[in-house]
């Protein structure tokens, strides 16, 4: 894999939006306030921690009127591109641009609420607003309307692994020079199913203790990447070097280690992999749970976490989670 | 570097397998019917192009992945034995030995939406969760690895109704960088109660056979199948071809030859009215494929027989290919989705290896808005290349160029 620069990160979730909402997050400056979710499951109810991300600051970028018709998912995911491309400090204009929209399970909510409207109104009623945005590549048709992506778009789902084999075709898409440029990234939203899912399954693991701060989360990070060239000034955020799918493990030794220690399986992963691949013991821990909520991409924010360390702060101290 | 399409397995409405499949392309036969595994209610019935009952009809609460990704392993099954694959010869690879990749377009196939699961938790009933531990399953691209032991990489691509296309160009992007050896790829969709409401909310389904390019067409009918490619390197291919010299006396061998994808950045649900992705994309194939437009033999078209998408797609092939032969397989299989692209590439690469192209099925009459007609009987043709192409929902376009080569030298 060529190594791939990392101009600009657009991080949307439970901490804010933005690079500095995030790093301010990472230092422990911002307090993180879960939204307090009822849940009922077969062992009674729960007040569920649901890490919840805000899209309404979007509309300091796109006019609401452009808005109006996109469902939460699709919001989320353009303001992770509208803060990558802005991060970067570059312009997409006459910049041949590939586009890469991975979720875990899509627009879950929406999805729902479509049939929501078929449950209530009969099949022959059912909404096509909310069918046109239940379909996995929506987001995608969106952010390329609103960026005029004339590129490649790709929306892909493999669980777990969705980032990495986003990376992986970026990386393919710039060293076959397809495009000169990719925004690339991730987006899952929380429902109230899929928090009733998280819920049970927490309630089924026979391993993991249950913590009662713990709950799941939504959010979008996306990255403007393209292809590092030896005259171009260095990236803001230095490079991706390798990419591998989960499968390739080498163990590798880094100066600290991102975890997720509050999954609920399968719905979503912990980072067993990655921990088997980061031998030392010793180096500090950031735990993303505390800040992100549980992701079902849980590589997600790892990389913004790795991508930007804060040289001048010492990172918070293991989360009492 | 050559990227060798070494076998294909297909199943689809018209066929359980490839073979019939294909045949079925040639006859006048179709009929489509109100789908049998599910209920719908609307005052008028539309129909739809099924599997043939088989064993793949067990229900899905006794199987542990979605239909979707049943018919995927059934295709990659069938793909594989295609390939010879199965016939491990001591002195040359075996999968096991090799990087093998998975990549499989779907729709369906990735979306949570258990609809009696969801009855059930809207009226606080606390369902069980086995329906949604059996989507977490059926990862098609994960699933069709795990039936086959493959450790390489894996992507469910989910782009609409162009997502097998685009598998098949991922795949052959991971062959011809040295990221695989070998790589299954395709595209596999199911019909679904939730999908063909959707598609109806649209108002672009028809309650009659569709017409694809035909001046009185009203609407497409949805379909289900599934369609994997084995693509492998030239250094693999060769390297086994002893084991294949039977199959290669028949048929001459086909490869990718090109890829192009482009978005038209316009609508969620219309294409762009005079086909600025479309157009892009198929540039960018012939460019890859380092052809000219005359070169292609025949087109596989999209052709939904919906009123935009042909028009669309109509326009634009009489403007880049006047004097090429185009149709669609629609009218036979009903729209895919997810496994479309698949399906075509699969059914160009045996037009092309055969020489011969079926009429476009349900079309009779030319549209004057268009002013290019589909083949409207079935014909010879002569060349080394051929063109399959998607159009998607979200303005995605994307073509393959399939090529043919005599010998393999």
């Amino acid at each position: 894999m060529i190594p791939l620069a990392i101009n600009g990160i657009g991080p949307v979730g439970a901490f804010g939006a933005g690079m500095a909402d995030f790093k301010a997050a990472l230092a422990g400056d911002i307090k993180i306030k879960p939204e307090i979710t009822r849940i009922t499951t077969r062992n009674g109810d729960h007040d569920l921690p649901v890490f919840r991300a805000d899209s309404k600051p979007l509309a300091q970028f796109i006019k609401p009127r452009k808005l109006r018709r996109l469902d939460n998912f699709s919001r989320l995911a353009l303001f992770g591109t509208v803060l990558a491309v802005a991060d970067s400090g570059m312009d997409l204009e006459g910049s041949q641009t590939g586009l890469i929209v991975a979720s875990a399970h899509g627009a879950t909510a929406t999805t729902f609420a479509f049939l929501d409207s078929v449950i209530d109104d009969g099949d022959a009623l059912a909404s096509p607003t909310l069918f046109s945005n239940s379909v996995h590549n929506a987001a995608a048709s969106h952010i390329a309307e609103h960026f005029t992506i004339t590129g490649p778009t790709l929306s892909l789902t493999q669980g777990a692994n969705s980032l990495t084999m986003a990376l992986i075709t970026a990386g393919q898409w710039l060293a076959g020079e397809r495009v000169e440029t990719v925004l690339c990234g991730v987006i899952d939203c929380y429902c109230d199913v899929l928090g009733y899912c998280w819920q049970s399954y927490r309630e089924q693991s026979k391993t993991t203790k249950l913590n009662p701060a713990a709950g799941p989360g939504e959010g979008a990070l996306f990255l403007h990447l393209s292809r590092a060239r030896r005259s171009d000034p260095k990236p803001r955020y230095g490079y991706l070097k390798k990419v591998a799918p989960d499968n390739e493990e080498s163990p590798v030794n880094l100066p600290f280690t991102i975890s997720h220690s509050h999954c609920s399986k399968p719905l979503s992963s912990d980072s067993e992999t990655y921990l088997k691949l980061t031998p030392a013991k010793n180096q500090p821990q950031v735990d993303l749970a505390t800040i992100c909520g549980d992701l079902p991409i849980p590589s997600s924010f790892d990389l913004a976490a790795a991508a930007a360390p804060l040289p001048d702060r010492p990172l918070p101290e293991q989360s009492s989670l | 570097m050559k990227v060798r399409i070494s076998g294909i397995g297909a199943l689809c409405a018209c066929g359980l397998d490839f073979t019939t499949a294909t045949a079925a392309l040639f006859q006048d036969r179709r009929d489509p019917v109100p789908a049998r595994r599910f209920k719908l209610d609307h005052p008028l019935p539309y129909p739809v192009f099924e599997l043939p009952p088989s064993t793949l009809d067990a229900p899905d609460e006794n199987q542990p992945w979605l239909r979707t990704s049943r018919l995927a392993v059934n295709a990659a099954r069938a793909a594989l034995a295609d390939s010879s694959w199965e016939e491990i010869d001591t002195t040359a690879p075996n999968l096991s030995q090799l990087k093998v990749g998975v990549s499989i377009g779907t729709t369906v196939g990735g979306s949570m939406n258990d609809e009696k699961f969801y009855r059930d938790f809207r009226e606080h009933k606390t369902p069980e969760l086995q329906p949604i531990t059996r989507y977490l399953q059926s990862n098609p691209a994960a699933v069709v690895a795990e039936v086959f032991n493959l450790h390489g990489p894996q992507l469910t691509v989910v782009n609409a109704c162009s997502s097998g296309t685009d598998a098949i160009a991922i795949g052959t992007e991971w062959v011809k960088s040295g990221l695989c050896d070998v790589v299954l790829a395709g595209g596999s969709d199911e019909l679904c109660r939730v999908t063909c409401n959707g598609f109806i909310s649209l108002m672009i389904n028809s309650t009659q056979p569709c017409r694809p390019f035909d001046e009185d067409r009203n609407g497409l009918n949805l379909g289900e199948g599934a369609a994997i490619l084995v693509l492998e390197s030239d250094n693999i291919y060769r390297q086994r071809r002893i084991s294949r010299a039977e199959n290669e006396q028949t048929l001459p061998q086909a490869f990718i030859a090109g890829s192009g994808s482009a978005c038209d950045a316009w609508h969620l649900t219309a294409p762009h009215p005079e086909g600025r992705g479309l157009r892009r994309s198929l540039q960018l194939a012939l460019d890859d494929a380092k052809i000219t437009a005359d070169k292609i033999a025949f087109i596989n078209a999209h052709g939904t027989a919906t009123k935009n998408n042909d028009l669309t797609e109509g326009k634009v092939l009489k403007e880049m290919f006047p004097e090429t032969p185009y149709f669609s397989t629609k009218g036979h299989t009903g729209h895919t989705l997810g496994a479309a692209g698949a399906l075509e590439a699969a059914f160009t690469v045996a037009m092309l290896q055969t020489h011969k192209i079926p009429r476009s099925s349900g079309f009779h009459k030319i549209d004057p808005e268009i002013g290019h007609a589909p083949t409207s009987s079935a014909q010879t043709v002569n060349g080394s290349f051929a063109l399959s192409q998607s159009l998607a929902f979200g303005g995605n376009n994307s073509a393959l160029i399939i090529g043919l080569e005599e010998s393999l030298n």
